[in-house]
């Protein structure tokens, strides 16, 4: 797909553990390890707004476009 | 007697239970295999067994594809790529049972007279009120199975939603 979850390197750059995300979001570990690997197809807009909140940051940082054609 | 007795294009199978009370299975056959049945009786053959075992496989494909079913919506599976398969395949097998229905006794007719077992029996073709059930049904089944893949790609899709 040609968009990208850069949500590892984000996590990276606040230093926070994917499981203690999952906790402030309220998802899974499990689902959040569905979005890091690219495998989920729609992510909610309360999900990604959590995700922000919580690591300071734009939707994309996250997200990137890149063209594959 | 193993399939019963012949009584008016039915098989009648009556089992006595110690002279208590009895139980009574009935085969009858319709259609173009109604007018075989009464052809091969009155060749002296038995319709019960050339006519019978053919027709129980339909329903022997059908039972156990809805044990299938039944069985991965027992374990809580219900939107699943096995669910569709199991109603596709009932589907496929009601189109199956018209060809069978339609060319069976057609094929019983021709074994035989190449065989020269019995050159009376008929050559009979007859698209019928039941081949038309076969294929309501069929397409009944189809219609439930395509409905049921793309609920399953809904679900997929909603699992895949974080």
């Amino acid at each position: 797909m040609a968009i990208i979850i850069e949500l590892d390197v984000m996590l990276a750059k606040r230093k926070m553990k994917s499981t203690e995300l999952a906790e402030l979001i309220g998802i899974t570990p499990q689902n959040l390890s569905v979005l890091r690997s690219g495998r989920a197809k729609a992510i909610r807009f309360s999900t990604l707004n959590a995700i922000c909140q919580h690591l300071k940051c734009e939707p994309g940082d996250i997200l990137l476009y890149k063209d594959q054609a | 007697m193993m399939f019963g007795e012949y009584v008016g294009n039915e098989y009648v199978l009556r089992i006595d239970w110690w002279g208590l009370f009895y139980s009574i299975l009935k085969v009858d056959f319709s259609g173009s295999w109604s007018l075989l049945t009464s052809s091969l009786h009155a060749a002296g053959f038995h319709p019960g067994l050339i006519l019978g075992t053919v027709e129980i496989l339909p329903y022997i494909f059908i039972y156990y594809f809805l044990y299938k079913l039944f069985s991965l919506y027992q374990q809580r599976k219900i939107f699943t790529a096995r669910n569709f398969k199991c109603l596709s395949s009932i589907a496929v097998v009601f189109i199956a049972w018209i060809v069978l229905s339609l060319f069976y006794p057609m094929l019983v007719a021709f074994i035989l007279r190449v065989a020269g077992l019995g050159n009376e029996v008929p050559y009979i073709l007859i698209l019928g009120d039941q081949e038309l059930k076969y294929a309501l049904l069929g397409m009944i089944f189809y219609c439930i199975a395509w409905v049921m893949r793309h609920a399953t790609e809904l679900e997929e899709e909603a699992e895949l939603t974080i």
